[in-house]
């Protein structure tokens, strides 16, 4: 693809308010710091690269962000996801179940983070996840409440 | 079940459900990301449970900070305000109890956060005030419906699109603040 932009936020957007987000440098170079860290080659070891890109796509379509669902339905088949993992993931789905654990989970956080308690954590670690890893996949999820919220503003005051 | 605790500006202190390193285990690279966090961050259970992951915690004090922080902008008081609305409309006592105290400290005004925590999101508000919990709320919502009403709310107050966005960049980071909160660990009163 030619000139595809680097910045994740204006892949996310097609650039809406692109002019308004570089007023804030130091915010937009920390967003795309965050994309690395999160989803990147220095993200945590104790989750897969397919499984962390399945659990983005599945938090993409909870927001109902059409582009996110795009973007991550790429990465996801990069990091080695099959098709069927990528369809079963964009309905909120996974067969396997460490990865099922770990959508749960990320969908109480999309949605109802208050229902959150030890024996939710427990059932992370039931299902193999390190306790590294149940930070890890808190840490995604959490993220990426932030990174779609602030794709829908860009969008929003861009229109 | 420990008590549940009503919204306050009483000080709390947060327990987690997970395991929270201990300073002598920290790699060099832990310890190094807690430093740059907060200045309590090597004392805190909240930050001694996030540096599980280090690339994730520095990547979000660094991004907390670059919003929360800046000087340029909209104002201080009002970004603790819209943290504080969206922490209420998620559940998360802790988040709020830190931020009201933060706007009540900016804005000089501690009767209306205490009012607000105490009536709730719907309470009778100045127009200012009113424009931020709403536009605050609507996008803190899963999937976040603030729209173009929330957006001429808040230029109706004369506020530029640049101000706008850091709001918005606020309840963005609170969506991820209160997330981490609410589901690793609880609030409990300081002993």
């Amino acid at each position: 693809m030619l000139d595809e932009p680097k910045d994740t936020l204006a892949r996310l957007t097609g650039g809406a308010g692109a002019e308004i987000a570089a007023a804030r440098p130091a915010v937009a170079a920390a967003m795309e710091a965050s994309q690395e860290a999160l989803l990147g080659e220095g993200s945590s070891p104790h989750l897969g690269m397919a499984e962390k890109h399945l659990v983005a796509l599945a938090v993409a379509a909870w927001h109902a962000d059409a582009g996110a669902v795009a973007l991550y339905s790429g990465t996801a088949a990069a990091a080695g996801a099959s098709e069927a993992e990528i369809a079963a993931a964009t309905g909120g789905n996974a067969e396997d179940p460490r990865l099922a654990a770990l959508m749960a989970h990320a969908k109480m956080l999309t949605f109802a983070p208050a229902d959150s308690s030890t024996a939710k954590l427990d059932e992370l670690r039931a299902a193999g996840v390190s306790e590294d890893g149940v930070i890890a996949v808190s840490q995604l999820a959490a993220y990426l409440s932030h990174q779609l919220r602030a794709a829908h503003m860009l969008r929003l005051l861009g229109a | 079940m420990a008590e549940a605790i009503p919204f306050t500006m009483k000080m709390l202190e947060w327990k987690s459900w997970s395991d929270p390193m201990v300073l002598e285990d920290c790699s060099e690279e832990q310890i190094a990301v807690l430093e740059e966090s907060d200045p309590v961050a090597k004392t805190h259970e909240y930050y001694l449970t996030l540096v599980r992951d280090p690339a994730a915690l520095l990547a979000r004090s660094r991004l907390f900070n670059a919003i929360m922080y800046s000087e340029e902008g909209a104002p201080r008081a009002e970004k603790e305000f819209a943290a504080t609305a969206e922490s209420m409309l998620n559940g998360c006592v802790f988040c709020a109890s830190v931020h009201a105290r933060l706007y009540s400290r900016y804005a000089k005004d501690r009767p209306t956060m205490q009012a607000f925590l105490d009536t709730g999101l719907d309470m009778e508000l100045p127009d200012r005030l009113r424009a931020i919990a709403d536009f605050a709320t609507a996008l803190a919502a899963t999937p976040p419906t603030a729209g173009q009403a929330h957006v001429d709310a808040l230029k109706a107050e004369g506020m530029t699109a640049e101000e706008i966005m850091d709001i918005a960049n606020a309840v963005a980071m609170f969506a991820w603040a209160n997330r981490l909160m609410l589901t690793l660990g609880a609030p409990q009163y300081q002993a």
